[in-house]
């Protein structure tokens, strides 16, 4: 296992940036595949997770892929997360508390399942698109309820069909805009070079990644 | 006929006063205007002037990919095992350019407009007056869309609250400048608040004219830009350019005829209200409609600050459910939300000119009124 060498430093940063929605496709892979030899850095990014997670004001959840919610605790031990608005530190000393020693043992638990292992590289995907924190489930209640209950929570992927509904909301808007903003030229323009989705790229999903988001409350320099 | 020009005067928010700036020929200065004089003389130039032009218009769109995720796991030699993550996981900008050419010439009194799509499939949209139409080849994918500008607005009641824009935002000469081979003024409409985009507009110095615009997140970004390319003023704009292409192009109506559906219903009476909306933002459209055998009820509320605008789209959860969407094109974001009210679950789209937190701020105060 390396130390902290200057490619682990490199790790680090690019979790951050994971974290952040900013990673490229190789630098997201590249922190994934790397998280599961690295005892430190898997335990940043769960440390990472919490401190979003508070900001955002459902600690101790991590959302799970098909709208579903998994405890990302499944106890509750006392987070390290003291200061919901401060950063951590970038060299994180892995262990150096109780609380990380019990993350870490977790977190390397958890990697063990390739099931869970997705589901948190889909939580870095999908996290900052929800909009609609629900009061944690137990993984079975929330399994069994799916079958029965119609869905409580939008699916954190879209659909064909809803890019389409999207797309038809975004024309809408547009003729709309002709009478409230001006000049009426660019709405215009926008119904005139409005596209469908691709019909079969359900591959590609053009979501955004909220980055730049008004409530971002500590933008990184990076 | 009326009814368009008229609105488009209250609808740009700058416009203080009925009296219209007259424009001479002659290059004024842009001292010799203050900023929102120069927001007053752009507006009446789109409406009164009469222009022949190649504009493009380039979007810088956030693209996710988003690949299914499979992995695999082995047992080494020393027996440790090894965890194998296949993912297609990332980021992508795709940016896109548009051309156009616009025409717009008053013909005895009537506003007369023409816009061509000069990349890709062959649309057009006519404008006469208050009369939108958009120009069709057979098969087009836009063949479903719907005519839904609204036929009333609220654009009278909420012309004088627009007045206080300056609560909002602030505009700044950025200097002098030249686009389109024409001398021009350069605007910063900047907010106060991040809540909103902010704009730099370039105006020709002797029409008011916007010769090109940029749409910014608060941090500065460029999100779409809007530039003419060529253009044509006066006397040498022609009628007859404003008649639609020869040829296969069908015409479909853009504007809603007015129903007593379509009718704009008093504020009192809407089952939806939004909790919060960013200040200076004000109701400009509504139309509540019924859900029938052949159509599903979508709620729709359009609000404007004058510079930007956004819809909030309201219908039952669709039966299988539907997704997250959180989309960029330009500056137009679309979001989705679920609304949970006494009335089941709702599904709140958000489409407009707003950064994705104001978005997300107004689909989450989405509220039923029982």
């Amino acid at each position: 296992m390396d130390s902290m060498t200057e490619s682990t430093q490199s790790l680090h940063e690019s979790l951050s940036a994971a974290m952040d929605g900013e990673a490229e496709e190789l630098e997201l892979r590249r922190v994934l595949n790397a998280a599961g030899r690295d005892p430190a850095l898997s335990a940043k990014w769960q440390r990472l997770h919490l401190i979003q997670s508070a900001m955002r004001g459902h600690i101790g959840t991590v959302v799970a892929p098909h709208g579903g919610q998994r405890p990302w605790l499944e106890a509750s031990p006392p987070a390290p997360v003291s200061d919901a608005g401060t950063t951590v530190p970038a060299s994180s000393q892995a262990g150096a508390t109780n609380g990380n020693r019990w993350l870490t043992s977790r977190w390397l638990k958890s990697l063990t399942s390739v099931a869970a292992a997705a589901a948190a590289a889909f939580a870095v995907v999908t996290y900052f698109g929800d909009s609609n924190p629900i009061e944690p489930t137990p993984p079975s209640a929330a399994l069994a309820a799916s079958e029965t209950v119609p869905p409580r929570t939008l699916a954190h992927v879209p659909s064909e069909t809803d890019l389409r509904r999207a797309n038809a909301y975004l024309l809408k808007h547009a003729q709309h805009s002709t009478l409230a903003t001006r000049p009426a030229v660019i709405p215009f323009a926008k119904v005139l070079a409005a596209r469908q989705p691709n019909a079969g790229s359900s591959r590609e999903i053009p979501v955004e990644a909220p980055i730049a988001t008004a409530n971002r409350p500590t933008p990184k320099p990076r | 006929m009326r009814f368009w020009t008229a609105h488009t005067q209250y609808a740009w928010s700058f416009a203080i006063g009925s009296a219209l700036v007259a424009f001479a020929s002659h290059a004024a200065g842009a001292e010799e205007r203050t900023p929102a004089q120069w927001l007053q003389a752009m507006d009446a130039a789109f409406s009164n002037l009469d222009y022949d032009g190649v504009f493009i218009y380039y979007t810088v769109n956030r693209m996710q990919q988003v690949a299914v995720a499979h992995g695999s796991q082995q047992i080494t030699g020393r027996g440790r095992r090894e965890v194998t993550l296949g993912f297609g996981v990332g980021y992508r900008t795709a940016a896109r350019l548009a051309t156009f050419r616009v025409i717009h010439k008053v013909v005895d009194g009537v506003e007369r407009n023409r816009i061509v799509h000069l990349n890709g499939p062959r649309r057009e949209i006519i404008r006469i007056g208050e009369k939108v139409h958009c120009m069709l080849q057979p098969g087009d994918e836009l063949q479903d869309l719907e005519g839904s500008i609204p036929a009333r607005t609220y654009a009278r009641i909420f012309a004088r609250r627009f007045e206080n824009m300056s609560e909002n935002y602030r505009v700044e000469f950025g200097g002098v400048d030249r686009v389109v081979s024409r001398p021009a003024v350069r605007l910063a409409v900047l907010p106060h608040n991040n809540d909103r985009l902010g704009y730099q507009l370039w105006l020709d110095r002797a029409t008011g004219l916007l010769l090109r615009s940029e749409l910014h997140d608060f941090e500065g970004s460029s999100l779409e830009i809007f530039q003419f390319a060529s253009l044509k003023l006066g006397d040498q704009v022609s009628a007859a350019d404003l008649e639609p292409s020869k040829g296969d192009l069908a015409m479909r109506r853009l504007t809603k005829p007015p129903t007593p559906e379509s009718h704009a219903t008093p504020p009192s009476h809407q089952p939806w209200r939004v909790r919060w909306i960013p200040s200076g933002f004000h109701l400009i459209s509504t139309d509540f409609r019924q859900p029938t055998s052949e159509r599903k009820g979508i709620s729709t509320l359009v609000y404007s600050d004058g510079l930007a605008a956004f819809s909030v789209f309201i219908e039952a959860m669709p039966e299988a459910g539907a997704g997250s969407v959180i989309s960029r094109s330009g500056a137009t974001v679309v979001l989705t939300h679920l609304a949970s009210g006494g009335n089941g679950d709702h599904l709140v789209t958000v489409v407009g000119e707003v950064p994705i937190g104001t978005a997300r701020r107004i689909a989450s105060g989405v509220t039923q009124q029982l």
